[in-house]
């Protein structure tokens, strides 16, 4: 009873009592009569419910938007029967802002059937694919005589929010010479196959099932010289490929969560990505961390690509910083702690070996140079250069894209200042970078547009 | 309230009584002759500071300004009480000393608007404490006015209708009394305070136990 009645109606009950007992001991009929007040207050109130079934239906299923743009999420409230208060309280994940409105809205429900139409504007400072689902509700009895009731009505808002794109036009004017190769139309050794048949070749990971030539296939079984499947390689029609390699390790985090390199990095990988499948390129990417490769998506061309490539992009998170204990950095070798896996980018890219041999691809390392992965970052780019040797003396064909993790982290002038001094102590790394081949391009998206980088190197 | 409870207190013999002992007291310590109505001016000097100290204060305040607003119409209420308990334990006073004024009606429908004053005090006194844990939630200051209206508009019906059903039994009951009397006057006296309290009592069970069973 104590559960389903609420105190103030007990409070009323005893009242009526008291009145009543009153009355009957001193034979009053005036306090029989007002004990009937608080009696008819209860039992009337009582028999009047609250709310009981909510329909709620949100006027979006999906929405999607650039970080840090407003979006506006709205639903219909429908209650039908009841009287009382109605509270509705609409979850937001975490990096989202209200703006405008209010996402906890109480609502009086009067005897009539009633409908709301609830909206607010929310913020988003961060890419990713967000779910809003629940939508919370309580129904208060209007004399709070009952007990609230409570529940949630499933409704699921799927919110997609990514980088602004970053449209890269060619260059139009004499003064404006890139550094970086922006090839209009890619001719390269790899590209969409023709009907011209090349050769029969061993299968690499990443071929499709359709170019298995089966007979050639159970023959060379049988001869016992491969049991590697045999497929069927056309004439290209010269395709420049391109691969992305995104640094994702504990280097790219350098301030706050939603303004750090990474986030830049990826801005840029898919502007990249974006840029050369406009120009019929074949991308391909591979994102890398100190685990070793996170992701790889092999080079194809077309708007699916890019796709592939936006949705594998907006779920990644940077590795998170490794904490070293005291009792950790005294049990293990100080060298090997440094050292951490100085190799990870060139693994990465022997992982990509079968697509870079004969492509002689256009590489584009998007990282950020530091002490610490510079070695691993040599070493990736000698192994890509493998791939490239017939290339040596013409236009770098690996591009190291360095973002400026500290000038990204530095709050006011003082900090903008000692991240150029650090840079400028940073400067031999960057001379060791391009010594083994590369060409390095340096971002401060806070600066510079990615634009204006790389038409103007 | 203050007013009618006043009002109430004001027609009740036991003024009469307290002020002819006030005048008294008054011409025994300082020798003059004190009029009637200043002994009422005395009175409301008395009570009035202390009411605005209570209406000043918190809440909780509120109880004992409706004991007193009670405890000056209670002597109007008793006098209409049908056993005389003073006189049963042979005490020297009955309670022919709070004679009133005041009709039947009258005593009834102040008693009323003291009982549903108070039910409303405190129905509104709940509606604030949610509203503002509401607000605290972060509910909006428009939202909360609607709300708020609604509830107090609700509240405000209910117990209207709750004094008007109580006070238009009084008027019945006693008509349907005259009717039945003829039968009734038959039924002893023991059967009928037995029946009437089964008769209170059944829906009384009746109730609370349907609630109980209720589903929320």
């Amino acid at each position: 009873m104590t559960n389903l009645l609420s105190k103030a109606s007990s409070k009323l009950f005893s009242a009526f009592l008291t009145l009543l007992l009153a009355g009957a001991f001193l034979g009053n009929q005036i306090l029989i009569y007002l004990s009937l007040i608080p009696l008819l207050t209860v039992a009337l109130a009582l028999n009047v419910n609250q709310p009981s079934k909510i329909i709620v239906k949100r006027t979006e299923k999906e929405l999607s938007l650039y970080a840090g743009d407003d979006a506006k999420i709205s639903f219909r409230v429908e209650i039908p029967d009841g009287v009382g208060i109605v509270t509705l309280a609409d979850m937001l994940p975490s990096y989202f802002n209200l703006v405008d409105g209010n996402n906890f809205r109480v609502l009086w429900k009067g005897f009539r059937k009633q409908s709301f139409e609830v909206s607010y504007r929310i913020n988003c400072v961060k890419r990713g694919v967000y779910e809003i689902s629940k939508i919370n509700w309580e129904s208060i009895h209007p004399l709070l005589l009952k007990q609230t009731k409570k529940g949630s009505e499933e409704e699921t808002l799927r919110l997609f929010v990514r980088h602004r794109p970053i449209f890269i036009k060619r260059a139009k004017f004499i003064r404006t010479v890139s550094k970086m190769p922006l090839p209009s139309e890619s001719q390269a050794k790899m590209g969409i196959a023709t009907t011209d048949f090349r050769e029969i070749r061993d299968y690499v990971p990443g071929d499709p099932y359709r170019s298995i030539n089966w007979k050639a296939t159970a023959k060379s079984a049988q001869s016992l010289k491969s049991w590697l499947p045999k497929v069927n390689e056309f004439e290209k029609e010269g395709k420049k490929v391109v691969w992305v390699f995104l640094d994702k390790s504990a280097n790219m985090v350098l301030g706050p969560e939603t303004k750090n390199p990474f986030e830049y990095a990826v801005q840029a990988a898919t502007a990249l990505a974006r840029f050369y499948l406009e120009r019929d390129c074949k991308v391909g990417l591979c994102i890398y961390g100190f685990a070793g490769v996170e992701a790889m998506i092999f080079p194809d061309v077309g708007s699916r690509q890019y796709y592939k490539i936006f949705m594998e992009l907006i779920f990644q998170e940077p590795e998170s910083i490794k904490v070293v204990s005291r009792n950790e950095v005294a049990g293990a070798d100080f060298k090997e702690l440094q050292e951490e896996k100085p190799t990870y980018l060139r693994s990465a890219v022997m992982r990509c070996r079968g697509h870079l041999m004969g492509a002689n691809p256009l590489s584009i390392i998007v990282t950020s140079i530091s002490k610490k992965n510079v070695e691993a970052i040599i070493e990736g780019i000698k192994e890509i250069r493998k791939y490239t040797s017939g290339m040596r003396f013409k236009a770098s064909q690996v591009v190291v894209i360095h973002l400026m993790g500290n000038h990204i982290a530095a709050r006011d002038d003082y900090e903008e200042i000692a991240a150029d001094i650090l840079d400028l102590k940073n400067r031999q790394l960057f001379e060791k970078v391009r010594r083994a081949g590369a060409q390095v391009l340096f971002w401060n998206p806070l600066r510079h547009s990615f634009e204006k980088l790389l038409l103007t190197g | 309230m203050v007013g009618i409870s006043f009002y109430s207190f004001l027609k009740n013999k036991v003024y009469h009584l307290t002020s002819s002992a006030l005048q008294q007291i008054l011409f025994t310590l300082l020798p003059l002759e004190v009029h009637r109505e200043l002994t009422l001016a005395l009175l409301i000097a008395v009570i009035a500071p202390l009411l605005h100290l209570y209406s000043k204060g918190r809440e909780k305040h509120m109880d004992g300004i409706y004991a007193i607003l009670w405890l000056m119409h209670l002597p109007s209420v008793l006098y209409y009480s049908g056993l005389d308990w003073l006189e049963a334990i042979s005490a020297q006073l009955n309670f022919q000393v709070f004679e009133t004024e005041l009709s039947f009606g009258n005593t009834l429908l102040i008693g009323a608007i003291l009982v549903g004053g108070r039910i409303l005090l405190f129905l509104t006194s709940n509606i604030r404490k949610t509203l503002e844990e509401l607000q605290k939630r972060g509910a909006d200051e428009d939202d909360l006015m609607k709300v708020s209206s609604g509830m107090t508009f609700f509240a405000l019906t209910i117990v209207t209708f709750s004094i008007s059903m109580a006070l238009l039994m009084s008027y019945i009951i006693p008509m349907i009394k005259a009717l039945l009397n003829p039968f009734t006057g038959m039924v002893p006296y023991t059967y009928a305070v037995v029946g009437t309290a089964s008769l209170i009592a059944i829906p009384v069970i009746a109730i609370l136990y349907l609630y109980s069973r209720a589903r929320f």
